[in-house]
């Protein structure tokens, strides 16, 4: 399409189809040929028009151009859509720096799943409310008014941002029936476009503070419980927890292994001290232990190390689900993964008859 | 042949795969979109011009085709269209399917008119500048060789002494144009050869 819009020919739009210059070949002449009243061709056959002594062959649906055009021509949506939320997105980026639905999504939907009651006969997950309540009895938080401004909380930055594309709106016209240079259509193209990426832009920006108020209401009196977190960066209940990485919105989701046992090629035992295991919020997603710490599937000794997982394929994006997964296979490896037989992983337990000193985990023996 | 045979025979030529081949007009209007010929090339070959020569004297290098890649079949604009058809219908000859370049479909109507039993092989291998001029040689060494024999037949008549003499000996231009000449027609033939 790129090539189309800048190959200088001229088109033809008829009934909101684009209509190309019709390509020869000998049998295609012979076609043409023997229809009998080119003028009448469109008729007939809907697909060849003949004007101004040119013929035309149907090829687009105007609309549905404009409906794909992201997948096909990325460059120049793009282009459109960074235009376009230049003028709105300024307000709405500077939102969400300290608590933002990454933070939300980490406490109300990672948590609970960590963090299970287990009380007597009282199982399952808790609620937003109960898990507001459970933070509230653990932490100790101060009777602080926090401020909402730069949180999920503050709604005024996306009213604005809305405001703004209520200014920018165009609202989309097809082209009019007759010739068309392509110069011209693709200006048509990118008015077009500018109104598609306005229009989705003012339906998520809707969607956004629709979600926002429904937050709102649902947490209502212990919004500053919440609001206490993003202040404070980091958070650790029942061996589940989360630390911010540095000022930014990104978080290190945390569970604790507890101590465990693995045992080696011989049947003898090493006990494992207690580890943080953690996945980030922004890519790479890849567990890692926070801690400096030895494991026959880290490299070295050391702290913040990846662990090794063999044929495992990380998510490509930050969810409640991909972080639960990547937190439960980080845990399993370390504490399932290792195979006495097989000594898999960097270092084995024992010492191996072609022993090389790396790491020894002779230290940890019982 | 009983008719179960013939019916098995002629299932089993019609199933056999045929080779895809560019047809003439595919060949011709691959030349016109590389080379962006425009309509002004057809005055180019309503003047059937001398083409070579200027380079007649010039027989040092064999010069070979360009390769190009034709498409498999072609759709064009309408403009590019109608010259593809001019040009097939001016170059009407079995060379031009053998062109890769726009000065060999201009050279192709002479060398046909010199030639028209050059061989598929020699064609697809050399430009047509250069079997032109090899055509033009071959004709020249007949001439030479013409005079040769005349000037011979004059100098038999002339007095015993005088022959006696000069038997044999040819002006040196003419013996090196003619050894120019054998040499070039022998390039071309002797590389056709290997």
């Amino acid at each position: 399409m790129r090539r189309l819009i800048g190959s200088g020919l001229d088109f033809l739009v008829e009934s909101g189809f684009l209509y190309l210059p019709l390509l020869y070949d000998p049998d295609i002449e012979g076609e043409i040929r023997e229809i009998p009243d080119p003028t009448e061709s469109q008729e007939a056959t809907g697909c060849v028009i003949l004007n101004d002594g040119k013929h035309f062959v149907k090829s687009l649906s105007l609309h549905s151009l404009v409906a794909n055009y992201e997948r096909i021509g990325k460059d120049l949506y793009d282009q459109v859509r960074s235009a376009v939320l230049r003028h709105v997105a300024g307000p709405v980026e500077r939102n969400e720096t300290s608590l933002s639905w990454k933070l939300i999504t980490i406490i109300f939907q990672v948590m609970p799943y960590f963090i299970k009651k287990n009380r007597g006969f009282e199982r399952g997950k808790f609620g937003k409310e109960e898990i507001l309540k459970l933070i509230a009895e653990k932490v100790d938080i101060q009777p602080t008014e926090y401020e909402r401004t730069n949180t999920i909380f503050d709604l005024k930055p996306i009213q604005e941002a809305l405001k703004e594309l209520e200014k920018l709106d165009s609202p989309f016209k097809s082209p009019a029936d007759g010739i068309i240079s392509s110069s011209e259509l693709r200006n048509w193209l990118q008015q077009a476009l500018k109104s598609q990426v306005i229009e989705k832009e003012r339906t998520r920006l809707n969607n956004e503070v629709r979600r926002r108020k429904q937050l709102i209401a649902s947490v209502d009196e212990d919004m500053d419980i919440l609001l206490y977190v993003a202040h404070k960066g980091s958070l650790e209940i029942n061996g589940f927890g989360l630390s911010r990485i540095g000022t930014s919105d990104d978080y290190l989701i945390y569970k604790r292994t507890g101590e465990y046992i693995l045992k080696d090629y011989y049947g003898r035992s090493y006990l494992f001290p207690d580890c943080r295991v953690a996945v980030p919020t922004c890519s790479p997603f890849k567990p890692v232990v926070m801690e400096k710490y030895k494991h026959p599937f880290l490299y070295a000794h050391n702290a913040g190390q990846e662990i090794c997982m063999h044929g495992f394929y990380p998510p490509q994006q930050f969810s409640a689900e991909s972080a639960v997964q990547l937190l439960e296979e980080g845990i399993n490896a370390l504490l399932y993964g290792y195979d006495a037989r097989r000594r898999n992983g960097y270092h084995s337990l024992d010492r191996t008859r072609e022993y090389v000193k790396t790491v020894e985990f002779e230290d940890y023996r019982v | 042949m009983d008719l179960l045979e013939k019916i098995k025979s002629e299932r089993a030529q019609s199933s056999k795969k045929r080779p895809f081949r560019r047809t003439l007009f595919d060949q011709v209007n691959g030349l016109v979109r590389t080379y962006s010929l425009e309509e002004s090339f057809l005055s180019r070959l309503e003047v059937p011009e001398d083409y070579l020569s200027e380079a007649k004297g010039e027989f040092a290098q064999l010069k070979n085709k360009q390769p190009i890649e034709f498409p498999l079949f072609s759709l064009s604009a309408e403009k590019e269209y109608r010259l593809t058809i001019a040009i097939m219908s001016k170059v009407n000859n079995p060379y031009l399917k053998f062109a890769q370049s726009p000065d060999e479909i201009v050279i192709s109507k002479l060398l046909f008119d010199l030639n028209p039993s050059l061989g598929a092989v020699k064609l697809k291998r050399y430009h047509f500048e250069t079997l032109l001029l090899c055509e033009r040689a071959k004709k020249e060494m007949e001439d030479l060789q013409e005079q040769t024999k005349n000037r011979r037949k004059q100098e038999g008549r002339g007095s015993a002494k005088e022959s006696l003499g000069d038997e044999g000996s040819l002006p040196d231009s003419l013996e090196k144009r003619i050894k120019q000449l054998q040499s070039f027609v022998a390039k071309v033939e002797g590389s056709q050869a290997q």
